[in-house]
């Protein structure tokens, strides 16, 4: 018997179930209410570091790996900075992000492909939860009552923020398309209200960013 | 704007930056005597070792990035140049092999197989060597004052140039090491390294440049 269709039907199987589970993992939540999000809501992840919080960055893109520090500053006209250098030095981006804006201020020329810069500010806006502010929410509540979750609506896609009730921080955040999740960010062990570590999961391209915070 | 005019702005932003000399620095006329004692020093050199404090400046933003490590250099092409904060990062040289070990991961290049390893290679260990001066790959001009020799390097690589405007290197009068590098990129943001507590032709073994 030819093997090929039996491990095509599992592959079927396994991934019908799996894509089952991501649309069916927001099914059990249950609206508490909408409202307009402020700080109470969503805390700031990276505002109060002083010096600006700077992460070890380790990247991998397409089994491709690479790595730097990377600074968010925020800045006196609460925009955000971001810059990207190698441990000898030489920066690799620096990009400013401001409400919704996200603007390029130098990006070396393996970086500067419309893709990249696409994903880096999705990624970046999901994660500077200040352009959240002021807009509209649906809060749900998971059945064991774990987290606050904030979700946030922009034509197909949805972002939910999870807020851990006994600590008060953000400890996840997901995006989907609703049918399937697109990125997930664990971020955790927080030090003076900063994420010490985060973890950004890309699910429809294999890339995977992790930032370690470094004391300085 | 009539083309003679462009032309004539053009030969006087030329001249500027021709006459340009950094401050407390004046030109150094006898750059062959500098040049010659500059290879005699490297020629007795056989070991280097120091610390050094990497800064870099992100001016627009008023922040530092402060990295501290430790550089050994053992004739002939072998150098190893480690970051011990604010993270584990270590690059050896050892002949044509480049190893980079960033946390545990370990990664091993052939220095000629990429452009840029190659370029940093070369420059690398040229700077420890005395044979920076003879790059064909920069325009360089030289300056000094009571302390140092200052040497300044302008790329002319493409490559290079996408990423630096200058590398400034200040050579002590006294022993003819560098003490300082001043790397400037093209938006003017900066990175010094600080040579010190060197120490010169003192032993250094060979597994300071193997990686595991």
């Amino acid at each position: 018997m030819n093997p090929l269709p039996i491990r095509s039907f599992w592959l079927s199987s396994i991934l019908f179930i799996w894509m089952g589970c991501a649309s069916n993992s927001y099914k059990n939540l249950s609206l508490k209410e909408s409202a307009t999000i402020d700080t109470t809501h969503l805390p700031s992840l990276f505002k109060n570091g002083k010096p600006a919080p700077l992460y070890k960055a380790n990247v991998n893109l397409y089994g491709k790996k690479f790595g730097g520090l990377l600074l968010l500053k925020n800045m006196p006209d609460s925009s955000y900075r971001i810059v990207f250098t190698t441990e000898t030095g030489i920066k690799l981006f620096d990009f400013e992000l401001k409400n919704d804006s996200f603007k390029v201020h130098f990006c070396i020329e393996k970086f500067n492909k419309a893709a990249v810069l696409q994903t880096l500010a999705s990624d970046l806006k999901l994660v500077l939860t200040e352009n959240r502010i002021g807009l509209n929410a649906q809060i749900l509540l998971p059945p064991d009552n774990k987290w606050t979750i904030y979700k946030f609506s922009s034509g197909q896609v949805q972002d939910y923020y999870y807020k851990d009730i006994s600590s008060g921080w953000i400890s996840k955040i997901e995006q989907s398309n609703g049918k399937k999740k697109k990125v997930v960010i664990a971020l955790s062990n927080y030090k003076i209200g900063i994420p010490a570590l985060v973890k950004i999961n890309h699910k429809n391209i294999r890339l995977k960013i992790d930032l370690t915070l470094i004391d300085r | 704007m009539n083309k003679n005019l462009i032309l004539a702005l053009l030969l006087c932003i030329t001249s500027l930056q021709l006459i340009a000399q950094p401050k407390d620095f004046k030109t150094l006329k006898d750059t062959s005597a500098f040049k010659s004692k500059l290879q005699d020093k490297a020629r007795l050199t056989n070991t280097i070792e120091s610390n050094f404090t990497q800064e870099k400046n992100l001016s627009m933003l008023s922040e530092k990035i402060i990295s501290k490590g430790h550089f050994c250099f053992k004739k002939t092409n072998l150098l190893r140049w480690e970051y011990l904060s604010p993270s584990a990062y270590l690059i050896v040289i050892n002949k044509d092999k480049i190893f980079i070990k960033d946390g545990k991961k370990v990664s091993k290049y052939d220095a000629n197989s990429n452009k840029m390893f190659k370029g940093i290679n070369d420059m690398m260990l040229n700077s420890v060597q005395g044979n920076v001066l003879n790059h064909k790959e920069f325009k360089i001009s030289y300056f000094e004052n009571e302390k140092y020799y200052l040497v300044e390097m302008h790329p002319k690589a493409k490559e290079m140039k996408e990423y630096l405007k200058s590398i400034s290197m200040y050579f002590d009068k006294l022993d003819y090491t560098v003490s300082k590098i001043r790397m400037i990129e093209l938006s003017d943001d900066y990175t010094n390294i600080e040579f010190n507590s060197k120490k010169i032709n003192e032993p250094i073994a060979d597994t300071q440049f193997l990686v595991k």
